[in-house]
């Protein structure tokens, strides 16, 4: 042992560049992990998958057939009409593929149609929503003082009432139509995302990177940018997957009381406040519509299931 | 306490207080005038604008109404001539009431019932069917839901009445679409909250001291895991309400909805005015005595200052 010198005592092991390499498991980032975990969730993908086959029928769905959503016929309606084996023709057949509607105007065509200005104002509402909700909040929560107490006090005067009743009086004012929907729906929708955001904001807030940014004297929007409002992203994301639902639903209301899209203009919920007038005689007037919007709903609010679960994996029960 | 009342009492008066005066500046600024049909003659025109006080100036036309407001006059329904918009609701209110009552007391039973069953069987086939009965009843539109169950029960198998509200019989259909998106969310809150009371130390204490199952089921779990439903009544009976609108006018129930939507169609102003500002009054005071109540069974809520922030 003794003869042994320092240098065959200690073996050097030298560093394996190959296996420096190595990293077990790739780093993921945060958007990353996020949607590993909800596209290993069977339900939400599903949901998607339904959800992009609406979305695509609702593109091209009205040039399938050679109808017009649009164009009545009055002429052979009331022709069929008048004949018992007429009657029974007015419902799908090989040229009408949803049968046609008591104008005579073709249902698949209108079907496709309504979906599209359905989805058109679930998105756009929601995502505008969310912008004035997320500016609000971040304003609101990131001063703090008298002006969150303002902004919260006419948020909580707001939020007292359903916002369909403000919906309701603006879509009087303004009278119906797309872009009136829109605004209605902006105007209130911003709530909850606002109070959402703010409460976030505030816990994020005493962080120390952000005491660090303000001690760099960053210039306050720039913290709010780069720091607060990515680091809300998850429940950002979360609530607009949720508030794209309701606003389907909100116009869908609307155009059951008679005070959403104008003519010829139509909407999901439209065809079924026409549907349910014809439901004895026509009962598929009424149920395609539903059963699209049923299914449109339904696969929004599994995304927005999938997507909570995705963002916050404690919040899964 | 009375510091917490206070408060709530003050936001409330000022939220009522704000909802007049939106709707009726709202409600004025529609262009139009409700008497400009062919069958007026100008007299006639100029003497219901006097009777309606429509002649004078806006201003003045609000302050009228806010004062005839503190004495509980909400105006003169244009389209029902001459009838006050207070004995409309007064006559409409009672259906309505009792619709939304029965749907309140169904969605309890069922929705709670709902959520305990799926909590104490998680992840067993007794939850996922409580989950897909959540999920539906979320997901599908009340009208939709309505229209279907009067299609379904009403005129293909003639077993329900198909509209009206005046026996047993009558109330069944519309209690059922109007509590079922409340089955669902009650049921969907109430297996949350239950699992984490069933989690929870008190519970443990509870078993390892030995008492019974039935009794840690009632008094311990299902007792507190009630009371976070209490935080989400204000918004189930706005939803309620507006969930009335839709079931009341496919079922052609004589209330508060069915005139609301019927206003819309007809253009009443003074009979929309009415009934918004009525149904206002009626959330803002549904919402305080909640909020009052929360603050009583859980002190945390008052002493906490703010439940949002």
């Amino acid at each position: 042992m003794a003869d042994l010198t320092k240098q065959e005592l200690y073996e050097h092991v030298g560093a394996d560049t190959a296996q420096a390499e190595h990293i077990a498991k790739p780093q993921l980032s945060y958007a990353r992990d996020v949607a590993r975990r909800f596209f290993s969730n069977r339900i939400a993908v599903l949901s998607v998958a339904v959800l992009a086959l609406i979305a695509i029928m609702a593109v091209i769905g009205p040039f399938m057939t050679s109808y017009d959503y649009r164009t009545t016929d009055v002429a052979a309606v009331s022709e069929k009409l008048a004949s018992e084996a007429g009657r029974a023709a007015l419902g799908p057949d090989a040229e009408h593929w949803f049968g046609v509607d008591s104008l005579g105007r073709d249902l698949w065509a209108r079907v496709w149609m309504g979906t599209r200005y359905s989805l058109l104002i679930g998105f756009a509402a929601a995502l505008v929503q969310a912008i004035i909700g997320v500016l609000i909040g971040c304003v609101s929560g990131y001063f703090g003082g008298m002006v969150d107490v303002i902004i919260m006090r006419a948020v909580d005067i707001m939020d007292a009432i359903p916002y369909l009743i403000y919906v309701i009086i603006i879509m009087m004012v303004l009278g119906s139509g797309f872009l009136p929907i829109l605004l209605a729906l902006t105007l209130t929708g911003w709530l909850s995302m606002a109070r959402l955001v703010r409460g976030q904001i505030l816990a994020l807030k005493s962080e120390d990177y952000i005491l660090a940014a303000r001690n760099l004297d960053t210039f306050p929007v720039r913290i709010m940018l780069r720091h607060l409002i990515p680091n809300c992203m998850g429940i950002i994301i979360v609530s607009l997957s949720m508030a794209i639902p309701n606003a389907i639903f909100s116009e869908a209301f609307l155009s059951f009381l008679g005070i959403g899209l104008s003519a010829p203009l139509t909407s999901l919920g439209q065809l079924i406040s026409t549907g349910i007038q014809e439901m004895r005689n026509y009962p598929y007037q009424l149920i395609i519509p539903s059963a699209v919007i049923s299914l449109l709903m339904l696969s929004l609010q599994l995304i927005g299931d999938g997507l909570r679960d995705a963002v916050d994996p404690k919040l899964r029960k | 306490m009375a510091k917490y009342i206070i408060k709530r009492l003050i936001i409330s008066v000022l939220t009522i207080f704000v909802l007049c005066t939106v709707v009726f500046f709202a409600i004025k600024s529609i262009p139009g005038d409700p008497f400009s049909g062919p069958e007026y003659t100008d007299e006639v025109r100029a003497e219901l604008n006097a009777l309606y006080g429509f002649d004078k100036p806006v201003v003045e036309q609000y302050f009228v109404y806010m004062g005839n407001l503190l004495h509980g006059e909400l105006g003169i329904s244009v389209y029902y001539r001459g009838k006050p918009v207070v004995d409309i609701i007064k006559s409409a209110f009672p259906q309505s009431f009792d619709l939304g009552i029965r749907a309140l007391l169904v969605a309890t039973f069922v929705g709670v019932g709902l959520g305990v069953l799926a909590a104490l069987n998680r992840r067993k086939p007794l939850d996922y069917l409580s989950i897909i009965i959540a999920i539906i009843g979320i997901s599908i539109p009340s009208f939709v839901v309505a229209s279907l169950l009067q299609y379904v029960f009403a005129i293909v198998f003639p077993i329900f009445p198909v509209a009206r509200y005046t026996s047993f019989a009558h109330t069944i259909l519309p209690t059922i679409s109007l509590a079922l998106p409340t089955i669902a969310k009650f049921s969907r809150f109430m297996r949350t909250s239950m699992l984490e009371v069933i989690d929870s130390d008190f519970v443990k204490t509870a078993r390892s001291k030995g008492l019974k199952k039935r009794q840690i089921l009632f008094s311990h779990e299902i007792r507190n895991s009630l009371l976070p439903l209490l935080s989400i009544l204000g918004p189930t009976t706005a939803s309620l309400l507006m969930g009335s609108f839709v079931v009341e006018s496919i079922f052609a129930v004589p209330g508060l909805g069915n005139y609301f939507v019927e206003s819309i169609n007809t253009q009443d102003y003074s009979l929309i005015m009415g009934l918004t500002i009525f149904y206002g009054v009626f959330l803002v005071t549904m919402n305080f005595i909640i909020d009052i109540l929360y603050g009583v069974v859980d002190p945390r809520v008052r002493l906490g200052g703010n439940r949002n922030g």
